[in-house]
């Protein structure tokens, strides 16, 4: 089940009386009401805490108001004066438990996704927000094109837990921008990406499986996140991508290659095992060939990819940037509505049996006849027949 | 009961939700629309023994020395009806603890703007036990600290003010006097919104559940501009015109309920978010929600948009008040200093926890003796603890603040002059000590307690200031 933060599902505000804080929290819609009340149970509050509330931590419920109120005793320094703390009277207490982590169902993870965060601002310069966005680049190109560059290339742009969080955080941001029309997925340096960071991986496997497992959910969050962003991923791949890297290409929705790219699954090598990853490229390339990947921790050329039907294109070195430009630019230029609700057809189709799949397209069929766009494209290309 | 609008709806504007609020916000209460009360909270639990230490250098200060400054602005504006043949009255805790002292200022307002014949002042007093405390505890009352249960004699000798949380009853009281403007010392922050409503619909106390509402209303009140916008976390992005923010005003019915909105062509937002994210703030038990004329139960406080920026409110309940009345009593209890240094890239966080690594072994090599010492990274841990996890080693920059707190006033003196020689004898990318050295001040710690409340209320005493006082 995806990890959501409390902040999408509910707002807080917090105070003091004394050397206790409250913090009251409001879910944001009237549906998750028995969700929050389900999950945020006293002991929860407590042990998220830890060390910062000293004492216990009570709980009161306003149903009406689909709102909880959580004594925090102990959790002020003291309070008033007395406290040397920034925040002597637990002002901004209630966004430190905002930060807590829910497993919620994929309906619910979908719906709220962002809720509790500013878009992104139309036009923002590149490199906004530079504090959520440790090791990444953000870019904005003409007409609708985001590019994001992994940007560690001395770590070969391994992935560790700021730059997953990083990239979540800005396709979250970015997935109800209306002027947005396709993002393009890169690395800086000769590699596209190494997977993910053995140095962190080292780490959080001595921190335990609790830590091992957030760890590893938020990677296939970030999955989920690309299958799920509403406008087109395009993974543009120059030399490596193994690993997670691999599964990250493969969790776009499209993938060009620069020739000498390489794809491969080298855990075995590790002793590891490309798990994550597995579910994503079984998708892309036939399953005696992945199964060879993984078991073996080759890897294969672009040109091999290509024929695989992993890569959608190849270019020579010379022409990569270029092409990658004009192929972002191409998808910008179709039909906003007609390119977004392909992509949620497409993928929505993923466990439907050909009747579900069937009934879905016909809905998504006529929500599309009815669109702006539609419209438009049929008018036209009447108009051009009548013409001739 | 009201000269304005709509047919039997007071109209109870918020105009100050601290001492330090915008001074303008009241004026945009009055100019803004129709309203028949302005009320300005100016106390905090630190607020009185500030005023206290105020009234020991001079014996005519102890109040809101802004008050009388911002009623001299007002006054023209309340007293004289306006286009709707409308007047406002004023109730304030800006008496701090001088009110009398602060009415005769308010009557000098007056005077300044040729209204001294127009504006009864009303001054409430009683709520001040200092002078009494010896013989209260004389007489047996313990004032046992309503957390641990010690008795206030372990602290006596340190006690700078004494007050106990009054209620409505002589806010009413002077309000049916025909005061203007009331003046009391440490009323209830709510109080000051449901008085005008149990004087204006002649509630006695034994209309719980109105006054309960009442208080709600006061909840929503006494914060400023906390309920219609302000500080508001849903959707804060999208929020208008915070630049001139309407203050909430309440529109008071005569059942109890009311509507919470601000005056037309203001910024800010009333909606369901900003009024449920005020009624909680600062809350305890919902349903104990204790106030000096009625103990409130908002479990099943009820919110309904009844159009743009208002929230009609509904369903709080009330029970009989309590035998007590809460005291706030504040002490001195040691000294205090922070001292600020900002490290930077690379490895700023890492360089920040050497110098406090270097600044923690100097004080104990100096054989300094604190109750407390905290350091924190402002820019990364200083708010969320440890839940903001390890600091990444491209964090561009970080401040390092370090806190002391200690008995011995050499001691907290001796570390404000520790911070600077960091600077070229400690880590290195350090700068940002342009403010100079900490300087150290004194605690003021709160002893909360009760007190039986005919103590209080035998001493409360209204007095109603005219043209003729001098």
């Amino acid at each position: 089940m995806p990890m959501i933060q409390l902040v999408d599902l509910a707002h807080a505000r917090s105070g003091d009386k004394g050397d206790t804080a409250n913090i009251g929290v409001v879910a944001y819609d009237p549906q998750d009401w028995e969700l929050l009340r389900r999950e945020l149970s006293p002991e929860r509050v407590k042990t998220h805490f830890g060390p910062l509330v000293e004492g216990p931590v009570e709980r009161f419920e306003l149903p009406r108001l689909r709102a909880l109120n959580f004594l925090l005793h102990g959790a002020l320094g003291g309070g008033g004066t007395v406290s040397l703390m920034t925040d002597a009277q637990g002002k901004v207490l209630s966004t430190a438990l905002l930060r807590m982590e829910l497993e919620v169902s994929i309906e619910v993870a979908e719906r709220v996704r962002g809720r509790g965060r500013p878009p992104i601002e139309e036009g923002a310069p590149a490199g906004f927000d530079a504090a959520a966005v440790e090791g990444l680049r953000v870019e904005r190109g003409e007409g609708g094109v985001l590019r994001l560059t992994l940007d560690r290339p001395d770590r070969r742009n391994a992935l560790n837990a700021g730059l997953v969080r990083a990239l979540l955080h800005v396709l979250r941001n970015s997935s109800e921008e209306e002027g947005l029309r396709v993002i393009v997925l890169g690395g800086a340096g000769p590699d596209f990406c190494a997977g993910a960071d053995l140095d962190e991986l080292r780490e959080t496997a001595a921190a335990g499986a609790e830590t091992s497992l957030a760890d590893a959910r938020r990677m296939a969050e970030l999955f989920l996140a690309l299958r799920h962003h509403p406008v087109p991923v395009v993974a543009a791949v120059r030399g490596r991508a193994l690993g997670g890297g691999f599964g990250l290409a493969a969790a776009c929705d499209l993938i060009l290659a620069e020739e000498g790219a390489e794809f491969g699954l080298p855990e075995v090598h590790l002793g590891f095992v490309p798990a994550l990853v597995m579910a994503l490229v079984r998708r892309k390339v036939g399953e005696g060939r992945v199964f060879e990947l993984a078991v073996l921790g080759e890897r294969m050329d672009a040109r091999a990819a290509s024929r695989a039907g992993l890569v959608n294109r190849v270019h020579s070195r010379a022409e990569f940037a270029a092409a990658v430009e004009e192929y972002a630019s191409q998808i910008a230029s179709r039909p906003p509505s007609a390119v977004r609700l392909t992509k949620r057809l497409f993928h929505g189709l993923e466990q439907a049996s050909l009747e579900e799949g069937l009934a879905r397209g016909a809905e998504v069929n006529a929500l599309a006849r009815m669109s702006e766009d539609c419209r438009r494209g049929v008018e036209e290309f009447l108009a051009r027949r009548r013409d001739r | 009961m009201s000269a304005s609008g709509e047919e039997g709806v007071v109209r109870i504007g918020s105009g100050q939700g601290f001492w330090g609020d915008d001074e303008e916000a009241p004026m945009r209460q009055v100019e803004g629309g129709p309203l028949d009360f302005l009320v300005m909270d100016y106390l905090a639990e630190v607020t009185m023994s500030i005023m206290q230490k105020q009234r020991e250098r001079d014996p005519a200060a102890g109040y809101a020395l802004d008050f009388p400054r911002v009623l001299r602005r007002l006054l023209p504006k309340c007293v004289r009806p306006g286009s709707d043949g409308n007047t406002v009255r004023i109730v304030t805790n800006a008496g701090g603890v001088n009110p009398r002292a602060c009415g005769e200022a308010a009557m000098g307002a007056a005077r300044a703007e040729g209204l001294a014949d127009a504006v009864k002042i009303g001054v409430v007093t009683g709520d001040d036990l200092l002078n009494r405390l010896d013989d209260l505890l004389q007489e047996g009352h313990e004032f046992r600290h309503t957390e641990d249960g010690r008795p206030l004699e372990d602290v006596r000798d340190r006690v700078t003010s004494a007050n106990a949380y009054i209620g409505a009853e002589p806010l009413v009281r002077a309000l049916a006097a025909g005061a203007n403007v009331v003046i009391a010392g440490r009323a209830t922050d709510t109080a000051l919104t449901y008085a005008p409503m149990m004087h204006a619909f002649g509630w006695a106390g034994g209309d719980l559940d109105r006054v309960a509402q009442g208080v709600v209303a006061g909840h929503l009140n006494e914060c400023g501009a906390q309920a219609s916008g302000g500080n508001v976390l849903a959707d804060w992005w999208s929020i208008p015109g915070l630049e001139r923010i309407g203050y909430p005003i309440i529109e008071a019915s005569s059942d109890g309920s009311f509507v919470v909105t601000k005056h037309e062509g203001t910024g800010g937002r009333i909606d369901r978010a900003s009024v449920t994210e005020q009624l909680l703030y600062e809350l305890g038990d919902p349903a104990n929600y204790l106030t000096p004329d009625v103990v409130a139960d908002l479990t099943d406080v009820e919110l309904e948009e009844v159009g743009e920026n208002r929230i009609r409110v509904t369903g709080a309940r009330g029970r009989p008040r309590t035998d007590s009345l809460k005291v706030s009593i504040a002490y001195r209890d040691g000294y205090r200093a922070e001292g600020t240094l900002v490290y930077a890239w690379p490895d700023a966080a890492r360089k920040a926890r050497a110098a406090e690594r270097i600044l923690r072994q100097r004080l104990d090599l100096l054989g300094l003796r604190f109750d407390e010492v905290r350091a924190e990274l402002v820019g990364w841990d200083a708010t969320h603890g440890h839940l903001a996890g390890p600091p990444p080693p491209d964090l561009p920059e970080v401040q390092l603040r370090v806190a002391v707190r200690g008995q011995r006033r050499e001691d907290v003196d001796r570390f404000t002059r520790e911070i600077a020689p960091l600077v070229l004898a400690g880590p290195p990318s350090v700068t940002g000590f342009a403010g100079g050295r900490p300087r150290t001040r004194e605690v003021m710690a709160f002893w909360p307690a009760l007190v039986p409340r005919q103590v209080v209320e035998s001493q409360l005493k209204v007095e109603v200031l005219d043209a003729t006082d001098r």
